[in-house]
């Protein structure tokens, strides 16, 4: 799968949810795990496990990578250096343009009156 | 929470290699972190945690392994593993799993029948591989024995210290090498406690070459070794358990071997029992002066030095061993550089696995296994044939062939995946169970190497039979029902059957299971009678022989003969003790077998003489014993002196040998099993009767007594005649036998009636193993048989129901749906018995004189399984409606 591949696939919840997660700063995987639980609402969750398989997957597409750890981290756990994951730019786009069908989605619901309007 | 670390990093281990080295430290921490934060919030918190993450670890790993493994075949796709142009899909498993459930009797039948023959399968390659398993030490693969091979003795050479010493600096391929001899302690002897405990006599570079340091004190060192040196001892982690309650102020004091006082410098750790199961070690002492005469015989082994294969060291050793080669030596002698559990080995250059008698069995295992994946095949097909409509449909879909039967396939494959799985953990049951048949003296002296737990190499040669199998059982059927034209399949499934018959192969299969199931069960009925005959051959032996006491007893020293006299003497003077008789062997127990030629009576065939088991006995051994002189007279001393040429023989052999005629005063001798000359004419002086020598087969058991002087052996068994509960005087045996000879060894062997020669357990083994075979072709035969009928029931379906509308009468309809089973029953009988008569009437002659009983046996049996196999299609054909059937029209 090239990258614009990944770019245009229609993207799973959770990987979205991750993603999103990393959309604002480079996180550790535990903060991933934990911001995907807190923006879900822990609708949806995402444990170590299953965390580190997203996490290589989307590497491998090519829409998250490692990085450096942020300035105001700190340095090290228990002698061990933290790995960081970021956004890389395919990602970036990967996630706008899943949240761009998220939303036509919603619109489409609000249409049909599945949905109420959103408050004004 | 050092715990759950360790069972976060042992389910880790479920996922790949090569994720778990990108992954695996971050997921550590990960974890870590989330403990700490949990921690803080109380132990439900994080025992919450705890479990979420190894559930889900579990899930996650199984999946990334399976994903990666089918990530080379499958095609690149969006949203993970899809592979719609390709042969074989995750939609194919997931079929393959709900046809499991869907068809619930074939899914048992079929796992039973491969849970079975999978592990038969694998079971000598697995049993070869855990009796030649490395030692369990440090890198123990690299432990190898240095052994000469002689073509002209078919064994192994000994070899002496001579050897070790000359070798030992020429070889440059090994770290070291190392010699040991094997021996047997008496430890503290005299207190009455202690039988006589397995040890070696090891040069000091064993245990650097071994690299298992000691548990207490220290291993032997060279100093140990040198003339004069202090005598020591290095004990074994069960002996300073057993006899010193494991008193840690051991190491530095000492204890006697024997008569010699050791001072004791280490205690090895649990589990080390060098080299086959001993539990002491004293220093191989060299002796003085590197002379092939004066050498000593040992077992050398040494390990490979770094970087080096067996092949380049065998080279080097072949090379060293010719040019430092005494003279003596036959030349023709080839060099083996061989795992370390070829030791036990007195042969074999190529190997157990080289061996025909090894390539018979793995030959017969398969043969069973390909019986098991051929009936399974026969369900398969009746399974698939039934399912003819679905496969035409999805053929007139564009479905190719090729595509079908992978599906077929898939579906085996998890069939026979399921079957894997239990046989694995059946192949586990039966070899840990093992151990539980085998009389302890067996167990005792297994090698502690042995290792017949599940490797990873037993799994990967499972998985290879299972994909064996999925593919006999199930592409040779899927073969079949896709092989017709399109277009005629589509025909047949608009008309609401299959239209695919079985062929004529299918009925001799069926015909030959039965045929082989009927043998069966008659040998496994022959085998249980001969098996449950030995319990109640007491009375047959003539001896209340729960009242004895069976033991070894081992007099080393030169004055033996004293010894046993005066250990005897005592023993009898003991109050309680009614008697001690004395011989090599006691009745029940394992005899040597001789040839016997008696004069003036010829042998059939031109034999030479007749199988013959001999005892050397006491001369008071039959009065001893309380048996009869019942012809001629007994032993005495007139028949120790000179050329001995006194015999006494068993009733049997006066039957066998005489036909019953008075045997007293005749002559027999000894006639050599190959070529050569035969021994002197002896007279036979009287007749007793017989005492089990043979008890797996006293009609068998002719037998014959030569007389046996004190000291004539160096080891001997006494029957002590106690009364009930005769080893409440083992302690005083022991203390008896110690104090007339301090280096004298006991081993109790126990109560004469739990005593049995060794065919005993080979007919345990085969009885059970022939019970185990009976058990898979009786299913197998069944299994066949229903699949036949469920199929002709299902292609018939209109025929019954128009019969049944036309008043056909119930019986009727019943006669023609079994009748064709009935008779693949019949001749599978008839064909049989013969079978079953032939192999236990000619192979085993008295023990099996059953064998027309037992075959009956068998096809009672055989009726009774294959009329519950009737019984469900049979029902299901009576249950047709008239108008279902005339619909189906």
């Amino acid at each position: 799968m090239t990258m614009n591949d990944a770019a245009a696939a229609p993207l799973s919840a959770r990987d979205w949810h991750v993603l999103v997660a990393l959309s604002r700063e480079p996180l550790h995987g535990y903060a991933v795990m934990k911001a995907v639980g807190e923006d879900s609402r822990g609708k949806v969750t995402a444990e170590i496990g299953s965390l580190y398989r997203i996490l290589n997957r989307l590497m491998e597409e090519g829409l998250v990578a490692e990085t450096d750890a942020p300035d105001d981290a700190p340095e090290e756990t228990r002698g061990r250096p933290r790995r960081y994951y970021s956004l890389t730019d395919s990602g970036r786009a990967a996630l706008q343009a899943e949240s761009q069908r998220l939303r036509e989605a919603l619109d489409l619901a609000r249409e049909r009156e599945l949905l109420p309007d959103p408050p004004r | 929470m050092k715990w759950g670390q360790r069972g976060f990093s042992l389910l880790l281990r479920l996922f790949p290699l090569a994720f778990r080295a990108r992954h695996g430290e971050a997921m550590r921490e990960a974890f870590q972190t989330g403990c700490e934060e949990r921690r803080g919030r109380g132990p439900v918190s994080l025992g919450a945690f705890l479990f979420r993450t190894f559930l889900d670890l579990v899930v996650s790993g199984v999946r990334e392994r399976v994903a990666s493994s089918v990530a080379p075949l499958r095609p690149p796709a969006p949203g993970g593993f899809r592979a719609r142009g390709g042969i074989v899909s995750l939609l194919d498993v997931k079929l393959g799993i709900r046809m499991l459930g869907k068809y619930p009797g074939l899914t048992l039948v079929s796992t039973l029948a491969l849970a079975v023959g999978i592990p038969v399968g694998l079971a000598p390659s697995h049993f070869v591989d855990g009796l030649m398993a490395p030692l369990p030490v440090p890198r123990g693969e690299e432990i190898r024995a240095l052994r000469l091979w002689s073509p002209a003795m078919g064994r192994a050479a000994f070899l002496t210290s001579y050897d070790y010493e000359t070798w030992r600096p020429a070889l440059s391929t090994f770290e070291d090498i190392a010699a040991f001899q094997e021996s047997s302690y008496n430890v503290d002897p005299g207190d009455g406690s202690g039988a006589p405990v397995r040890g070696a006599s090891v040069t000091a570079s064993a245990f650097e070459i071994l690299r298992v340091p000691a548990l207490l004190g220290r291993t032997l060192q060279p100093a140990d070794q040198a003339p004069g040196a202090e005598d020591v001892t290095v004990l074994g982690y069960a002996l300073w358990q057993s006899r010193y309650l494991g008193d840690p102020s051991l190491v530095g004091r000492t204890i006697r071997l024997g008569s010699t006082p050791h001072t004791v410098v280490g205690v090895m750790p649990e589990g080390f029992l060098f080299p086959k199961r001993q539990d002491l070690w004293t220093p191989l002492r060299l002796p003085v002066g590197h002379q092939s005469e004066t050498a000593v015989p040992v077992e050398i082994f040494g390990r490979l030095a770094r970087g080096i294969t067996p092949g380049q060291a065998e080279a080097e050793f072949a090379l060293v061993s010719r040019r430092s080669a005494q003279p003596e030596r036959d030349p023709r002698i080839q060099a083996g550089v061989e795992p370390f559990a070829y030791t036990l080995l007195p042969g074999l250059s190529g190997g157990i696995r080289g061996t025909p008698e090894f390539l018979g069995f793995q030959t017969l295992a398969v043969l069973v296994l390909l019986v098991a994946c051929v009936n399974v095949g026969l369900l398969i097909f009746a399974r698939t044939a039934n399912r003819a409509d679905e496969i035409a449909v999805r053929t007139a879909l564009g479905a190719g062939r090729a595509r079908i039967v992978a599906q077929i396939f898939v579906e085996c494959l998890v069939l026979a995946l399921l079957a894997t799985g239990a046989g694995l953990m059946l192949m586990q049951l039966v070899f840990d169970g093992m151990w539980r048949f085998l009389p302890a003296s067996w167990s005792a002296a297994l090698p502690f190497w042995i290792d017949w737990k599940i490797t990873g190499t037993t799994g990967v040669h499972a998985l290879v039979l299972a994909a064996a199998s999925a593919v006999v059982a199930g592409v040779v059927p899927a073969l079949r029902v896709t092989g017709g034209p399109v277009q005629s399949n589509i025909q047949r499934a608009s008309a609401g059957r299959s239209g695919v018959r079985f062929g004529g192969l299918s009925s001799v299969l069926i015909v030959l299971d039965v045929a082989v199931a009927v043998t069966a069960v008659g040998f496994a009925r022959s085998t249980a009678d001969a098996v449950r005959f030995t319990d109640i051959s007491d009375e047959a032996v003539g001896i209340p022989a729960t009242e004895y006491l069976a033991a070894t007893i081992r007099l080393p020293t030169a004055d033996r003969a004293d010894s046993q006299e005066e250990l005897v003497r005592r023993l009898k003077a003991e109050p309680g003790v009614r008697a001690v008789a004395v011989a090599n062997s006691l009745p029940r127990m394992q005899h040597g077998t001789v040839l016997v030629e008696a004069e003036g009576i010829e042998l059939p065939d031109g034999r030479t003489g007749m199988s013959t088991r001999l005892a050397r006995a006491d001369l008071d051994f039959f009065d001893e014993l309380g048996q009869p002189i019942l012809a001629g007279r007994g032993f005495d001393v007139g028949d120790l002196e000179g050329a001995r040429t006194s015999v006494m023989v068993n009733t049997t052999f006066v039957e066998r040998v005489f036909g019953g005629q008075n045997a007293v005063g005749r002559r027999v001798r000894f006639r050599p099993w190959g070529d050569g000359e035969p021994g002197p004419w002896m007279e036979i002086v009287g007749v007793v009767g017989h005492l089990g020598m043979r008890i797996i087969n006293p009609d068998g058991d002719q037998g014959l007594y030569l007389p046996l002087a004190p000291g004539d052996m160096s080891e001997i068994r006494m029957a002590i005649h106690i009364g009930d509960d005769p080893t409440s005087f083992v302690p005083r045996l022991r203390a008896l036998a110690g104090d007339v000879d301090p280096d004298a060894m006991v081993s109790i062997l126990g109560p004469l009636d739990e005593q049995y020669e060794g065919d005993y357990y080979i007919l345990m083994a085969a009885s059970m193993g022939a019970a185990l075979l009976v058990g898979v072709l009786l299913a197998l035969a069944s299994s066949g048989i229903y699949a036949l009928l469920s199929h002709s029931v299902a292609l018939r379906t209109r025929e019954i129901g128009i019969r049944a509308a036309l008043g056909a009468d119930r019986k009727q309809l019943i006669r023609s749906v079994v009748s064709r089973s009935l008779s693949q029953l019949g001749l599978g009988v008839l064909l049989g018995m013969p079978m079953a008569a032939l192999i236990l009437g000619a192979g085993t002659r008295t023990i099996f004189s059953g064998a027309a009983g037992a075959a009956a046996f068998g096809l009672a049996v055989l009726f009774l399984v294959a009329g519950a196999a009737c019984t469900g299609p049979t029902l299901r054909a009576l249950r047709i409606q008239p108008t279902d059937a005339l619909r189906e029209g």
